[in-house]
């Protein structure tokens, strides 16, 4: 498969989607210039530019599941913040060094609970960041799926999913900070959190992660996989009378999804500078789901264009007019609904065809 | 499977001249199988018991869905039957969908099924595909497969296709989306990652497409298809998972004449190498097919034999055909 493939249908496509991954990469180095450099991008763009393309992540992986699986996730949130926690949990060991984080202190807890063993090592972190979420989605989705829970009760039951994580989350007993989660990083593998280069090669691992996910999950709905996971949101019936045992797929898509969705977290959690169990919140789960609709359900950038385009409306509107912030969300999932079924790239394809 | 005792190759030659007689007559056959050298021709032999002396469950006890290892090959039709059914009750509380039905299905058999609405005719294809239960009885294909305890993908796997009553094709998917779907490989996720099409599969299809005269429109949605071309494209899906007993529910509803007349020579064509089970409605189509036809009424056997022999049975007429 030719790397044009890899990136659109059309060639012309291809290049263009090529190309704006290409501006993606170029742009953190541009925090590196002096700031007299009318090319130079201050810290606030290079965070929001990073922050924006992890939740684009986040976008992309309930892409798979929704647009593809037709299994609509409401509580994508609870697998970011995990993922979040699971690095939270690392930056957290590198700021209180030898001795105990500072909530615990505060708990007056003499030693870590049995869970943070190892969360010094970078490298155990990364792997809590994959094997959490991972673990989590397998036992829940195994048992669902495997009850033959679907469609508008499985919605229900993510959303729970994530509330009750959350309330967990919330209590100081858990040993995540409670209430204030983690925040006050000061170091990430010994570099200043802060420093320009360091930003600039978060944003940029950010970018790098955010085109690798898309180019593996292209390349992955392009093959039977990806047409099997079609045919299961259209007939899940008619597929078991031809041999595919439907729970397979279903979960599989659904583990990959909440991985990418705790990477993304991982990745986000440094660059925001915090963690909290705000983030497991449904309504910040039902945020992602309208980025995905309105992008474009089902063709993977239309996820990443949805997930970018509705948050630079809303870094837009929660600072200019914060107090009609839900109102225009809200207003948007019904224009949505209403007139874009297919979403932003619904409509682009449509002028397409018509200029054809 | 195929019968080597002298007393038997008599028959199996008459029917294979019957079965080139008809190629032959018809000008419209002219692409039999590719694949009909390398499998065997499956004869029945005249004498194979229609009853066999022990029941299955005796046999074989009532361990897990198994009843011991199964080859790669398939089912186990050394006894020359395709499909056992036995006392088979299906109960749906106080409704009884089938009530102490047994059939047996010889390998190679072109089995068709008539009967009125309610009959259980469509509960029977569900019992025999796994989607139903048995309330009782026993339900196993070929020596080994207890249909009662596999599920229905295992039961696919192991050789049973289904057309349903009303077609089911992926309506999104273009028809060689739809065919390749059910193309007879490794059905499990870790090789659905990478796309292999080998020999085999290549075969499968172009044999396929040449049956069911889709060619043309291999790159076309399937939901923009005929009514007709979508049974078509459903049978076709069934020849791709290459079953070894083939279900067809209502086949040629909705079809026009031509190509009712046309699903009459695929089923024809297809008894070569299968076992097939036809569930209709339309006499001619089964009058044009049919060998021996199975009446059923109330979830029980009305009625079997010839379709001539049935049309005089005076159960069937007054409970079916009506005076």
């Amino acid at each position: 498969m030719r790397l044009t493939q890899l990136l659109s249908d059309s060639p012309r496509n291809a290049i263009l989607i090529g190309l704006c991954f290409l501006v993606l990469l170029i742009l953190p180095w541009l925090h590196l210039l002096p700031e007299t450099s009318s090319f130079h991008l201050s810290a606030y763009w290079i965070t929001l530019i990073g922050k924006i393309m992890a939740l684009a992540m986040v976008a992309l992986a309930l892409d798979l599941v929704w647009g593809y699986a037709g299994i609509l996730s409401l509580g994508h949130g609870l697998y970011f913040a995990l993922g979040g926690y699971a690095f939270g949990m690392y930056l957290t060991r590198e700021t209180a060094g030898t001795g105990l984080p500072d909530f615990m202190r505060f708990l007056s807890w003499t030693e870590l609970p049995w869970y943070w063993a190892g969360t010094q090592h970078f490298w155990w972190a990364m792997a809590l960041v994959v094997l959490v979420p991972g673990l989590v989605a397998f036992i829940f989705g195994y048992f669902a799926f495997r009850s033959k829970i679907k469609g508008v009760y499985f919605s229900i039951i993510t959303q729970a999913m994530t509330y009750a994580a959350a309330l967990l989350f919330f209590r100081n007993e858990t040993g995540f900070g409670g209430n204030n989660g983690f925040t006050g990083f000061t170091t990430l593998l010994g570099y200043d959190i802060t420093a320009s280069s360091t930003r600039a090669v978060l944003c940029f691992t950010t970018a790098l992660a955010l085109l690798l996910s898309y180019l593996g999950l292209r390349y992955l709905m392009s093959q039977p996989y990806g047409r099997v996971l079609g045919a299961i949101r259209d007939s899940e019936n008619r597929l078991q009378y031809l041999g595919y045992r439907t729970l397979w797929y279903k979960l599989s898509a659904w583990v990959l999804s909440a991985v990418i969705a705790g990477i993304a977290g991982a990745l986000y959690v440094p660059q925001v500078g915090i963690i909290n169990p705000g983030e497991m919140n449904p309504v910040n789960s039902i945020e992602m789901a309208v980025w995905v609709a309105a992008g474009g359900r089902g063709s993977l950038i239309g996820a990443i264009v949805g997930a970018g385009a509705i948050n630079a409306i809303k870094t837009y509107f929660t600072v200019a007019y914060p107090e009609f912030w839900l109102l225009i969300l809200g207003g948007l999932f019904v224009v949505v609904t209403l007139f874009l079924p297919n979403g932003i790239i619904g409509v682009l394809d449509r002028f397409k065809k018509e200029k054809e | 499977m195929l019968i080597t005792n002298a007393a038997t190759s008599n028959v199996a030659t008459s029917q294979k001249v019957t079965n080139d007689a008809l190629v032959k007559n018809n000008p419209s056959i002219n692409n039999p199988m590719k694949n009909s050298k390398n499998t065997p021709h499956i004869t029945v032999a005249e004498n194979t018991p229609t009853r066999p002396v022990t029941t299955l469950a005796e046999d074989y006890g009532d361990s897990g869905g198994l009843a011991h290892p199964v080859p790669k090959s398939g089912p186990d039709m050394r006894h020359g039957i395709a499909l056992y059914l036995e006392d088979v009750s299906v109960w749906f509380d106080s409704f009884r969908a089938l009530n102490d039905l047994s059939l047996y299905i010889e390998a190679g058999e072109l089995r068709c099924i008539i009967g009125p609405n309610g009959a259980g005719k469509t509960t029977l294809m569900d019992v025999i595909t796994g989607k139903t239960r048995p309330t009782k009885g026993s339900a196993f294909f070929g020596q080994v497969h207890n249909l009662a305890k596999l599920s229905t993908e295992e039961i696919a796997e192991a050789g049973i296709g289904r057309k349903f009553q009303k077609p089911t094709v992926f309506e999104k998917f273009t028809v060689l989306d739809n065919l390749m779907l059910a193309a007879p490989k490794d059905k499990r996720v870790s090789k659905s990652w990478f796309n292999r099409i080998d020999a085999e599969i290549q075969d499968t299809l172009d044999s396929t497409l040449d049956q069911i005269r889709l060619k043309e429109l291999i790159n076309k949605p399937a939901g923009l298809l005929s009514h007709g071309q979508k049974q078509w494209l459903e049978i076709g899906m069934l020849l791709m998972q290459r079953p070894k007993l083939i279900l067809l529910d209502e086949p040629v509803a909705g079809m026009t004449d031509a190509e009712t007349e046309h699903t009459a020579e695929l089923c024809l064509r297809l008894k070569k190498n299968h076992t097939l089970i036809v569930v209709e409605h339309d006499m001619t189509f089964i009058d044009a097919i049919s060998e021996k036809v199975t009446v059923l009424a109330n979830g029980a056997i009305l009625a079997e034999g010839t379709l001539n022999e049935v049309q005089n049975n005076e159960a069937v007429i007054e409970t079916y055909l009506g005076r």
